[in-house]
């Protein structure tokens, strides 16, 4: 894998996640679980600054960003059930997060910081949604 | 009975740190693996025994990385480890990171740690606590530091993996 079909490969990831991340806020009730709902407010917005940074950096390298799906497969969540949607969030952040260490594994050395930042942050972003350490995020 | 007037600090101890780590090479791997894990290329029984050639072999670039990266993790570890043995309360909390870094340097082919780390007793829980914090946020650093020096791209994630562990373990604390 190269470094641009690293890129490619994660700005995918971010569109994915900045649909359904955007979805599973809709699906949470503000005033029942404010906590949450703030989590997936700056959830939402963290994936969408990504996006739109990968998007850029693959311009940079001079190829086309590729364009998002029409839709994404989204979770089967009940409205105001927060015990689902946190663990549907932490899915998906689990995932964005193996992305990131794909980025980092494609990267050379000199392009590999942003990569390891957004690894960090997602592992730290799994605690917030209520899972556990573990050994090897981003693996 | 005083306390023993004895503490080290970790980057003390870095220095001090005598590790030897197997004969490894990370040029090997392969950059693309989903999960990326460290082989040994040789034992070392076989290193001392030398080469079933004697055509020069190509130095691995990474293995200082790594290498210094082990000497991290083991004294994070001892740290941890020792913490937990002199304030019994705080256990719970350091155990699982000390097996975290364990395992870890385990992964980059191990090593041993022949300083004995001695941990000052009887302070505050708060300052025990706080000092085991600076030691995580520097093995943090240096292991993002080795990831982004890293040649290979299997073990730069490697790297950033354990990072990022040592990060969610910090939360903890």
């Amino acid at each position: 894998m190269t470094y641009l079909d690293g890129l490619q490969a994660t700005l995918e990831a971010e569109y994915a996640a900045v649909f359904v991340v955007g979805y599973l806020g809709a699906q949470t009730s503000a005033s029942a679980d404010p906590k949450l709902d703030e989590l997936l407010r700056t959830t939402f917005a963290v994936h969408r600054t990504r996006r739109d940074e990968l998007s850029a950096a693959i311009l940079a390298e001079g190829a086309e960003p590729i364009a998002a799906a029409p839709s994404y497969d989204l979770p089967t969540v009940g409205t105001g059930d927060s015990a689902a949607i946190r663990a549907e969030a932490l899915r998906l952040e689990k995932a964005c997060g193996a992305t990131y260490g794909y980025l980092v594994a494609s990267a050379p050395s000199a392009k590999r910081s942003w990569a390891v930042d957004a690894l960090l942050d997602s592992a730290l972003r799994e605690l917030a949604l209520g899972g556990p350490p573990r050994a090897n995020p981003g693996r | 009975m005083p306390p023993r007037p004895h503490t080290l600090s970790r980057r003390a101890l870095i220095g001090a740190a005598a590790l030897t780590t197997a004969g490894c090479s990370f040029g090997s791997l392969d950059p693309d693996a989903e999960d990326p894990t460290y082989t040994p290329t040789s034992t070392p029984s076989e290193s001392a025994a030398g080469p079933a050639t004697t055509e020069p072999q190509p130095a691995d670039p990474d293995a200082e990385v790594a290498s210094q990266a082990a000497v991290e993790l083991l004294t994070a570890q001892q740290v941890a480890k020792e913490t937990a043995k002199a304030y019994p309360a705080l256990a719970d909390r350091l155990d699982p990171i000390a097996r975290l870094h364990r395992a870890q340097a385990g992964e980059l082919g191990g090593g041993q740690v022949t300083t004995v780390v001695v941990i000052e007793q009887g302070e505050p829980r708060a300052k025990v606590l706080r000092r085991i914090e600076r030691s995580e946020q520097a093995l943090q650093e240096h292991l993002v530091a080795a990831a982004l020096a890293a040649d290979s791209g299997a073990l730069a994630r490697l790297l950033a993996s354990m990072a990022a562990a040592t990060a969610q373990h910090r939360e903890t604390l």
